[in-house]
């Protein structure tokens, strides 16, 4: 996610993501129904509706679908590269006795740590709302490989959350757009005392 | 719970609603809060005398909920004269204010320390703030001052006991820091010397029965903490007694000097409430070190002592028409009952003989003295007698420039000519409190009953003393005697009635201090001499300067610039702020490598 150039691949990236968490959980599940609905309901929302929303979101912005960084692609891809690095090495003193899926604790703080990369260097909103859900991702999977998995109800209501997230941050970026006539956050920089 | 309680806190809470619906509701205050008083005082006494009356309410606790009782009883009357005064609109806040923080004063009491007990005295900082904040512009230094003092002991106390409700056992330093905590967040609350600062701001700003609850009753919460916290904790370090008892006695002596250099009537009485504070806080200082009885003695009778005639002396501040020293004078033909009940507890404030002030420091006389030889303590006979000899001679020269300069004398303003006297629930909640005082100093022993305290025998020595000086007046007073006028240096025109004194030649405010301020380089007067021109009479102006105060502005000073510098970091950029969040999230990550 932090070496494409495209919007479009971005989104589609951040889809397959999800399709494959929750291929993740049905394999955790055991036979447990509740990791089954949990992935089931990350498969709908996750892998299906936030991405079409997204679609149609740059659909309608009609802004240039180009990702616009402070960071050059090579220098990005590097120190996402040295970010995964410092996840596998700290990893291994989060993992917690008992847990399911030891090997899977590094990568989720890598991708925490690359969600917070991209929400930093990126300009768009749009890309900060990609940063940010890829970030949610990460934690989803640190509670997927290190619990027995959270109650349903509370992963259900974080995936709402993220998903009512995604769509409060929609509106905004709409706002934004018909405010400034552009949605660059680096170029809004008044709010201060 | 117990009954009496709870239903004081339903009429308190009642009286709450009663001002939300229906606007005046001022009536029912000597019912509500008054009527709440006598029940806290019932059942804190009952708990106090005959010890433990279940969890919430043990014999400690119940002796602040009877002081808080004996308060609010004597407050409640009181407020519902002083209230017609104000505004419509704010006298409904505070009607609704008032028993909401009375009522979170006592919860104070019953919580165990926790989250109940937090929540409850940040509710009562709170109120308190709100009421002084009523007061509007003016009361702002006030009211700011109180909420960054209520900051810092909320501070100390979540750090302490978010320790202690952890159960787990407090190894090593964290018992210190515990301490630590608690020392720093009851201190405040209860004036500790260099924390005091709040006090003699908010005091005078907050009004006349506000202050009477607050110099009376919250203060004094600290003091319960730092007295209950040997049972949350355990005994505390030898560092904690040291402490105390060398800020306490520091305090008390800066307090009554720079309280010599105050021109605000209720400045004074604050000045005087940090004085108290102090010695108390020494005296508690001094049984963490020594468990003398002696010291506990002292503690428990002088805060009752102190709660009741700070109580009067502020509800008495209420009738003057005027703040200003320098302004007042001659009050006693206008206002005779005022005067009366503050001489009554002007009497008890400067500790003389009969009163119950005498007893507290005849008390502290005799722990200091008993401290045992040829052991570290032993330095606190030398430190403790001679802060406390020094205490109660300022003390007297304290209160005698007090109601002097207010009640005796001509006016010194046409302002002061103008005071009306309080009507009936006014007299009535100052001579509850006056009652109650006198109570207090001719039979201690009923109060104090429950820890077995020696006694001087206090009725004969009253009686005796009464009876001295009555006979002296009395011998005085037969004497043949003749009026004369004040002579004026012959100024005094021939032919004309007269003379060419004026009111303003009485004894000034600072004058009278001047003297004796000399003794303490902390607190400056310098006089600055002005002529405007070559017919007006020179002007004196009077100037305090304060060592303690210099060093507040210059560390006010220095907190606003670093504040300045620090206020860059909000450049307004999104991603600024995500790279802040971005790498403390990698410092963190950064503490487990390994």
């Amino acid at each position: 996610m932090v070496g494409r150039k495209s919007l479009d691949a971005l989104i589609r990236l951040y889809a397959l993501q999800n399709v494959l968490l929750a291929l993740l959980a049905f394999v955790l599940a055991e036979g447990e129904r509740h990791f089954v609905l949990a992935g089931l309901a990350l498969l709908l929302l996750k892998g299906v509706l936030i991405p079409r929303y997204l679609f149609w979101l740059l659909e309608r912005l009609g802004v240039s679908h180009e990702v616009e960084s402070y960071l050059s692609i090579p220098l990005s891809l590097l120190l996402g590269g040295v970010l995964v690095g410092v996840g596998f090495h700290v990893g291994s003193s989060f993992v917690l006795e008992g847990a399911r899926l030891p090997e899977a604790v590094p990568v989720a703080l890598g991708l925490i740590l690359l969600g917070m990369l991209s929400m930093v260097s990126r300009k768009k909103a749009i890309t900060q709302v990609l940063g940010f859900l890829a970030l949610e991702n990460g934690v989803f999977l640190l509670a997927l490989a290190e619990t027995h998995g959270l109650p349903l109800f509370i992963e259900l209501g974080v995936a709402l959350d993220a998903f009512a997230a995604v769509v409060l941050a929609g509106v905004l970026i709409f706002r934004i757009r018909t405010t400034f006539n552009h949605i660059d956050t680096a170029r809004m920089r008044d709010l201060k005392g | 719970m117990n009954p009496l309680i709870e239903t004081a806190l339903i009429l308190l809470g009642l009286q709450s609603l009663l001002a939300l619906l229906r606007p005046p509701a001022i009536g029912f205050l000597p019912l509500s809060l008054g009527g709440s008083g006598l029940l806290l005082l019932l059942a804190g006494l009952g708990a106090w005398l005959t010890g433990t009356w279940g969890t919430p309410l043990d014999a400690s606790a119940g002796f602040y909920v009877a002081l808080l009782g004996a308060l609010y009883l004597g407050v409640g009357p009181y407020l519902r004269e002083y209230l017609v005064h104000h505004e419509p609109h704010r006298a409904r806040l505070e009607a609704f204010l008032l028993p909401l923080f009375a009522a979170a004063m006592v919860g104070v009491l019953l919580s165990p320390p926790g989250y109940t007990f937090l929540f409850l005295w940040e509710g009562m900082a709170l109120l308190g703030y709100l009421l002084i904040a009523l007061e509007g512009p003016n009361g702002l230094v006030g009211s700011r001052a109180f909420f960054l003092a209520s900051r810092l002991s909320g501070a100390g106390l979540f750090l302490a006991l978010i320790l202690l409700v952890r159960k787990e056992p407090l190894v090593g330093g964290l018992g210190h820091l515990v301490w630590a905590g608690l020392v720093l967040g009851f201190g405040t609350k209860a004036a500790l010397f260099p924390l005091h600062a709040w006090l003699p701001k908010a005091h005078p700003v907050a009004m006349s029965p506000l202050s009477a609850l607050l110099s009376g009753g919250m203060v004094k919460l600290g003091l319960y903490g730092l007295y209950r916290a040997q049972d949350w904790v355990g005994s505390p370090p030898q560092w904690v007694g040291w402490l105390l008892v060398g800020l306490g006695l520091t305090g008390a002596v800066y307090a009554l000097a720079r309280g010599l250099a105050e021109e605000d009537y209720k400045g004074v009485l604050a000045y005087s409430s940090v004085e108290n504070l102090n010695l108390l806080l020494a005296a508690l200082g001094a049984y963490f070190l020594l468990p003398n009885p002696l010291f506990l003695l002292a503690f428990f009778f002088h805060q009752a002592a102190h709660a009741l005639f700070k109580g009067l002396l502020f509800l008495g501040s209420g009738t003057l028409p005027v703040r200003e020293l320098s302004r007042l004078g001659g009050l006693h033909r206008l206002l005779p009952r005022t005067a009366t009940w503050s001489f009554l507890a002007a009497l008890t404030a400067a500790g003389l003989p009969p009163l119950a002030g005498f007893l507290f420091e005849w008390y502290l006389y005799q722990g200091f003295l008993a401290a045992p030889q040829g052991t570290g303590a032993h330095s606190l006979l030398v430190l403790g007698v001679g802060a406390v000899a020094l205490v109660g001679a300022l003390g007297a020269v304290s209160y005698v420039r007090l109601f002097g300069l207010t009640f005796l004398g001509q006016p010194r303003s046409p302002q002061a000519g103008d005071a009306h006297e309080m009507g009936i629930f006014g007299q009535l909640g100052m001579g509850v409190l006056a009652g109650l005082l006198l109570g207090l100093s001719l039979f201690p022993a009923a109060l104090l009953r429950p820890l077995e305290p020696p006694l001087y025998p206090v009725l004969p020595l009253f009686l005796a003393l009464v009876g001295l000086g009555g006979g002296l007046v009395y011998l005085l007073s037969r004497k043949p005697q003749r009026a004369y006028d004040t002579w004026d240096c012959g100024f005094n025109q021939p032919g004309l009635m007269g003379s060419a004194l004026t009111p303003e030649m009485q004894p000034h405010a600072l004058g009278y201090s001047e003297q004796l301020l000399r003794l303490f380089p902390f607190v400056e007067l310098e006089a600055h001499l002005s002529r405007e021109g070559m017919l007006s009479p020179p002007r004196v102006r009077l100037e305090v300067s304060d060592w303690l105060l210099a060093l507040e502005a210059r560390l006010a000073r220095g907190y606003t610039a670093f504040a300045h510098r620090v206020q860059h970091l909000q450049s307004g950029s999104l991603h600024l702020y995500l790279l802040l969040q971005f790498l403390a999230l990698l410092f963190v990550l950064g503490v487990v490598w390994r």
